[in-house]
Formats: structure tokens, sequence, C-alpha cells
């Protein structure tokens, strides 16, 4: 086993605190509720990715984006710089107002970006795939083309608001239907997330045993 | 089975120590990995339209790969992305690597990548790492409508030198789009695909993106694959077993085990509602 071979390199330094690290985690599983070895690895794993991201985002745009776009004579890039540096005045009270001009335009840039490509990928193209009844020679595709037909359908009923179920009885059938379908959507993507997170475990488990015992 | 008067027993179940169900959970694991059971694996049809959507491209063609692995799913995501970029670089399909969501993925990118053999492929020609580039969506609009916008590659090259991003300027000069990003994979969509006449795309779910991802199956999302059980499909179609295949007895014993559970604590709790006289 590399981990008591007595040769110490990064190697094996790293496979020993990730090791330790990992059963620090665990120890959450023992007891239920945070602990020190809990926080300290938690602690440890959150600063180190933020020191990390913050050199590394800091070196790429100075470096990348800045320094490059200048050499090229683009100085219409002073403008982004200003604009990002005006950000720190949120730390001096008496300039605070400042940092508002540069998050109104990321917020009103990021969300006209976003939302020009949304209304069309999420909302117009997946309507009309929805409400496009493709019939085709395979029976068993025609059944499950219109069951998500009327699943859409329902769907957009339950959530009908102008139509109360008190007043109009008619639609009780539907919106109970759409509620057992938004059951089995629900089921499906907690099922999912289980299975994604036992995999995690499954991960620690194999690092512990494949890497750092060596079993196997 | 359960107590007669139905009491003791239903509330030894309600009331179970979570610590039993974990030691369960991670002896079976332990178990399945010591002594892999190799249960049969059934292929579906998303994973074989992304194979096969991948083995159709002619060689040469070029995929932008958003591969976002953080620290945190590492374990997760790297057999997926493995399988993916093992079956890019097996059919010469030339690849623009870049992530958009996650600083730590730049470092679990170089760890990927020392998995893969890559055969005669030359960095710059073949292949570029574009690394982490800040912005978010306002940074993949900017990246399709101009390729080498972030420019500067992972190790400091400008992208406008390397001989890839002569034939690759916008999004239009792009033959396929995989998204290796869990959650982020529908802004691929919003800001690579539809903005681009619907450019191709396949992804890499993990299960719970999973049900939000079928609705764009099979226009634009030409195949998903599925996380781990995907995964482990994918290298039995690539005939290559490694990681997901070795993880696929310890998936299977929780979906066993969580069958087992869900099912026993639903009949203790109707049994006891129904005792109590209580509406099911």
């Amino acid at each position: 086993m590399e981990i008591f071979s007595g040769v110490v390199n990064d190697r094996v330094i790293g496979l020993w605190v990730a090791a330790i690290l990992t059963f620090f985690i665990f120890t959450y599983i023992v007891r239920i509720k945070q602990n020190i070895f809990f926080k300290f690895a938690e602690s440890t794993i959150v600063g180190a990715a933020l020191g990390y991201t913050v050199v590394l985002v800091m070196a790429k745009n100075i470096d990348g984006l800045i320094i490059t776009q200048a050499v090229k004579g683009n100085f219409l890039i002073v403008i982004p710089v200003i604009l990002g540096l005006l950000l720190y005045f949120r730390f001096a009270p008496n300039y605070q107002y400042l940092a508002r001009i540069p998050v109104a335009i990321i917020g009103s840039v990021g969300i006209g970006v976003g939302a020009r490509a949304a209304l069309d990928a999420q909302i117009v193209k997946q309507m009309i795939a929805v409400s496009t009844l493709k019939l085709s020679a395979d029976m068993f595709k025609n059944v499950n083309n219109i069951i998500i037909l009327l699943c859409g359908i329902f769907t957009v009923i339950y959530f009908f608001f102008t139509l109360k179920p008190t007043l109009h009885r008619k639609i009780i059938p539907i919106t109970t239907t759409a509620q057992y379908i938004l059951f089995i959507y629900f089921g499906a993507k907690f099922g999912g997330t289980i299975f994604g997170r036992a995999v995690l475990l499954l991960g620690r488990l194999q690092f512990l045993l494949f890497d750092w015992l060596g079993i196997g | 089975m359960i107590h007669k008067d139905g009491k003791g027993f239903s509330n030894k179940i309600l009331n179970l120590d979570p610590r039993i169900l974990w030691v369960i959970l991670i002896v079976g694991f332990v178990y399945t990995l010591l002594s892999p059971l190799g249960l049969p694996i059934k292929i579906d049809k998303y994973t074989l339209d992304y194979y096969n959507f991948i083995e159709s491209l002619p060689p040469g063609s070029i995929a932008v790969v958003q591969c976002d692995i953080e620290s945190a799913s590492y374990s997760a995501q790297l057999p997926i992305a493995q399988d993916l970029f093992q079956h890019l670089f097996n059919k010469k399909i030339k690849v623009i690597q870049i992530a958009l969501h996650r600083a730590d993925s730049q470092v679990n990118f170089e760890r990927l990548m020392k998995t893969i053999d890559k055969g005669d492929a030359v960095y710059g020609e073949d292949w570029v790492n574009i690394g982490f580039v800040e912005g978010k969506e306002t940074a993949m609009a900017a990246f399709a409508a101009d390729l080498t916008w972030p420019q500067k590659d992972a190790y400091g090259n400008l992208l406008e030198n390397l001989p890839l991003f002569k034939e690759a300027k916008t999004m239009n000069d792009i033959d396929l789009i995989c998204s290796s990003a869990g959650d982020y994979w529908l802004s691929n969509l919003r800001q690579w695909s539809t903005p681009y006449g619907q450019k191709p795309m396949v992804v890499n779910s993990g299960g719970a993106q999973l049900p939000d991802v079928y609705p764009y199956y099979p226009t634009p999302v030409k195949g998903i694959m599925n996380g781990i059980i995907g995964a482990a499909q994918y290298e039995k179609l690539q005939q290559r077993p490694g990681l997901a295949l070795a993880l696929q007895d310890g998936l299977s014993f929780v979906g066993a085990f969580l069958i087992v559970i869900i099912v026993i604590t639903n009949i203790v709790q109707i049994s006891t509602r129904y005792k109590e006289g209580k509406k099911l």
C-alpha cells in the first residue's frame, strides 16, 4: 500500500489529507449534526475553493481580457474596468450609490441576454413541441405522444388560476390528474437526486478503498 | 413483519435511527465495490442516440464542450465526462473545451485529461482547453458570437493564434454542442443551440436534471447520458469498461434498498393511520 510504504511525496500527502477530510465529513453521519470536525472540513473546502476562484478569475480577467485587449488597441475596455471598480464603492458608506450603476448594468444585461433566448428555447419551442401531435406508424410512440400532449394541457390548466375548482367543478378531475402528473415529475426528480447523491458517497468510498488503502 | 397490534414494530420503523440506514448503505456499497455482481445492463435509446450521433459525425467535425466538473461532484461527473471525451478523441472530432460556471472545473479538467487517450491529437489543432471564463450566460453569448472572445486559453496562449480557431470562428462553425455541466445544460440550449438554428446538442445529465431534459429530445438534444447509469451503458457501447461500470452494482443496490425502505415505511404509515382511524 502506497500510503504505508514510508515514501513521502505530494501524492501520498494528498491522499492522506483527502482521506482525513473525508472522514471528518463522515462524522456528520455518526452524530447526525454539525460538529467540530465537520465544520473544519467544510470551512477548509469553502475557503480553498474561494481562494482558488478569486486568484483564477482575477488573473484571467486582468491578463486575459484587460491587458490583451489594451495591447490590441481596444481602449473601450476601460469602460468595463471602471464599472468593475465602481463595485468596490459598496464598502465606502458615503459613495455606496455608485456601486448600484454596475450592478444595474450587470443585472439588466444578464436578464436581457438570458430572456431573449429563454423565451424562444424554453417557452415557444416547448409549446410547439408539446402541442404538435406527431403521428407515426409506431403505435407505442403515438400513445406516448398523446400522453405527453394531455399531460401538457392538464398541467397548464392546473396553473390556470382564473378557473377556480370550487366554482368550475368540471375541471376538478383535470386538476386532480394534473396533480398526479406533477407528483410523478417530482418523484422522478427526487429519485434522480437520490441516485446523484449516492454516486457521491460511492465515489468517496471508492477513493478510500482503492486510492487511499490501495485495495483491489 | 408487522407486529400484532401494529404499534411496537411500526413505532420502531417510523422512528428508526438514520445511522442504521447509513451503515446498511455503506456496507452494501463496500461489498458491491469489492465484489462486483456484474448485473446486466440494458442500453436505453437516449444513450444509444447519443452514441450514434457522435458516431455519425465525420472526423474533423468540431465540438464545443462545456465541461464544468465541480470538486464536490467530481466522482459523479468524472466517468460521464471521461466517456464523452474518449469517444470524441477516438472519432477524431476536434474539441473546444470551456468551463463557464465553476472555477474549480479548470483543475478538475486537467485531472480528467490525464485519464484520456488522445491518440495523435495535437493541442491547438485538434483540441483546445479554454479553461474557466467568468460571466455566466453573458459570457456564453459573447463566446458564441466570437469563439476567440475569451482571448487566451487555460495555458496563456492567444486563441486567435491557435489553428483550430482559424476554422471555428463562431458557433455557426460548430457541429456539436456537448453539455457536461450538470444543471447548466439549459444555458447551453439558450445561448448556443437555439440562437444558432437549433444546433445539435448532447447532454450529460445528472439524474435530477433528466426530467427537464426529456422535452428537448430529439431536437435539439440528440442524446442524453443519464448520470452514472448512462455512462455505464456508454462504456458498454464503447466496449471500454471503466469507472461507471464499476459503480453500477452499487447504484443498483441503492435502488433496491430505497424501494424496500419506501414500501415498508408506507405500509407501516398507512396501517398505523388506518388503525388510528385517521384519513389515509
